[in-house]
């Protein structure tokens, strides 16, 4: 057996055996390097892996389950070996097709993609498990996903499926909102669900694995390998693996984009933070609160709840809970003089939004840093060897109503799998054949919603959009409702007092034909 | 206890963390001017940066990893990168 698969393993296709997929790294099992030394250092005879096997719940096993007392596996973690081990001259041949790294949605859309399609791919994940590094607003637009998974929604584990979309302008004391219904929206293929990326991601990454790929997590890959301008593999400690593929995806922070010199630092004029929190609620509250039925949910998005600051505020209803955030632009953050840790405040403090979150547990408090600066930020997408994709290639669209990056994520995973696939079968990795991924983004949603929304980054450094505005909005309702036995007056003289000494006429129809930028 | 009463403390005390021993930010004092101070103690949401006698230190205890930092700050003043592998935040929901 031990022979077998050694032998297996040496030919450098660790997915094209049943054994060695049968096996997943548990979480909390391994600890940085010295779970990468024992896999990739040749077999010795007494077993000191510091990573321990079990078998996957899912999926193919043909080796016995094992479980409890370390001392008793030994032979079992020898047989479980998932990479092929390096001789002690180095092996020059790549031990995986590809290599994904960052288990969010896009690095394992990608992942699962090029797994389906029978290539050996490894998807190396620094947190403790996938997932555990992840966040987002919540609203996933389900094209994307179902087009790779269809009908993801019946075996993931999403939250509610939205049905409602709710616009609120808020001011001081009270909100002028526009909702949007539909029925359509509750019937499948659902347009979005509400989901929590943690468990979510843990699924997808399981879905990987079911598809043949590999999977490990808790290991920080430092830096790409590279030979002479080609990137043949991930540094991981000091210790290297080899692919012909190496498809970024870390994220917004990305340190391979950078150390690739695919793109600089994203300035920070087209970055923003999301602070969030996730509030338990019982099911039952939320259909009565929200007027939803069963998986049924609703989405809010705020604006004038930042203290003017470039930003919107949001919540999500999830089964069992709520999402509520902020997202701010950096540079209005640093220019307002405000704090990061009172965003949430500003929102959670509005009367209209505390009797949406009244008696809510406090869960969870995240943040993340969102790319907003849609096609401008665009960076150079794949180098000899080298692909980069979602919040790494800062593919997210924001046009201050809609901010929308999962999708993105998934569908620019999904391509880079498709390119990666095409440069297989051809045996070539280099720029040019890999350039068809930006072909395919381009031919897809993914570009050119980004190209169609070019201005919108533009656009929203309006100021009046995130107090004046909401302020007139509410205003004018004031003055439309408030009936107190005094003089009326009519709406376009209403609209005309409320405005005086806040916008101009012109400026306000120069602000309105901005706005064709949405 | 609802979120508005909750503190940035006790709010990071909902979240899960696996602490590595070695900082994974640091302050470089050269290129960490004034302005970059006055920054960091506002922009990161987990205060993770404070002033201890007159100097600029960072704690990685309740560090989300969002990146605002070093989004923030001008280029150099402070040396940034994820925790160790396996360490650091683990959300639960995300």
């Amino acid at each position: 057996m031990q022979e077998e698969l050694h032998e297996d393993a040496c030919k450098g296709r660790p997915g094209s055996d049943h054994h060695l997929r049968a096996y997943r790294v548990p979480r909390g099992e391994i600890g940085g390097m010295g779970f990468l030394q024992s896999r990739l250092r040749p077999r010795r005879p007494t077993g000191a892996c510091v990573g321990r096997l079990t078998p996957l719940r899912r999926g193919p096993t043909t080796v016995p389950a094992v479980h409890g007392d370390k001392g008793a596996n030994h032979t079992l973690q020898m047989r479980g070996t998932l990479i092929p081990p390096f001789s002690s001259a180095p092996c020059m041949e790549a031990q995986f097709e590809a290599i994904v790294v960052g288990a969010g949605l896009s690095g394992c859309a990608a992942a699962y993609s090029l797994a389906k399609q029978g290539t050996s791919v490894l998807l190396i994940e620094r947190g403790k498990h996938p997932g555990s590094k992840n966040v987002s607003g919540g609203l996933m637009y389900c094209h994307a996903l179902h087009k790779l998974i269809p009908e993801f929604w019946k075996e993931a584990p999403v939250e509610r499926h939205v049905r409602r979309h709710v616009i609120s302008f808020l001011s001081k004391d009270s909100a002028t909102s526009l909702s949007f219904d539909s029925s359509q929206f509750s019937v499948p293929p659902y347009n979005s669900y509400t989901v929590l990326l943690s468990k979510f991601n843990e699924w997808f990454a399981s879905k990987v694995e079911q598809a043949g790929g590999v999977v490990t997590s808790g290991i920080y890959v430092e830096d790409l390998l590279w030979e002479r301008d080609r990137v043949v593999g991930v540094r991981a400690g000091g210790e290297e693996i080899r692919s012909n593929l190496v498809i970024a995806a870390d994220g917004v922070n990305s340190r391979l984009a950078e150390n690739a010199k695919l793109r600089g630092r994203f300035d920070s004029g087209s970055l923003a933070l999301g602070v969030k929190s996730v509030l338990g609620l019982p099911r039952k509250t939320i259909e009565e609160r929200f007027n939803v039925q069963g998986d049924e949910g609703a989405a809010y998005t705020f604006l004038g709840c930042t203290g003017g600051m470039q930003g919107g505020g949001f919540l999500y209803t999830n089964s069992e809970s709520l999402s509520v955030g902020v997202v701010v632009s950096i540079n209005s953050l640093v220019e307002a003089d405000a704090k990061s840790t009172d965003l949430l405040d500003g929102l959670i403090s509005h009367p209209t939004v505390k009797g949406l979150i009244e008696g809510a547990d406090p869960l969870e408090y995240s943040a993340q840093l969102i790319p907003e600066g849609g096609i401008g930020m665009k960076p150079q997408l794949y180098r000899n060897g080298l692909l980069v994709v979602g919040d790494a290639a800062g593919f997210i669209q924001n046009n201050g109503l809609l901010l929308r990056g999962m999708d993105f994520a998934i569908a620019s995973g999904a391509m880079a799998a498709e390119a990666g696939k095409k440069a297989k079968e051809k045996g070539d990795y280099s720029a040019a054949a890999l350039s068809q991924y930006e072909s395919l983004l381009q031919e897809s949603f993914v570009l050119r919603d980004l190209q169609t929304y070019r201005h919108a980054p533009h656009f929203l450094e309006n100021p009046r959009l995130y107090s004046t505005y909401p302020d007139l909005a509410c205003g004018l309702m004031e003055r439309l409702f408030a009936v107190d036995g005094g003089p009326r007056q009519n709406l376009l003289g209403a609209a005309r007092k409320e405005m005086k000494g806040k916008v101009s006429l012109i400026r306000m129809a120069r602000d309105l034909l901005g706005a064709r930028a949405l | 206890m609802s979120l508005d009463k909750l503190n940035v403390e006790r709010r990071l005390g909902l979240d899960s963390f696996d602490t590595d021993e070695k900082s994974h930010i640091k302050v470089n004092r050269e290129l960490c001017k004034e302005r970059d101070v006055k920054i960091l103690l506002r922009v990161c949401p987990a205060s993770c940066f404070t002033l201890t006698s007159g100097e600029l230190v960072f704690s990685r205890l309740g560090c989300l990893e969002c990146g605002a930092c070093r989004a923030a700050a001008s280029p150099g003043a402070i040396d940034w990168s994820f925790p160790r592998g396996g360490t650091g935040i683990r959300y639960r929901y995300g």
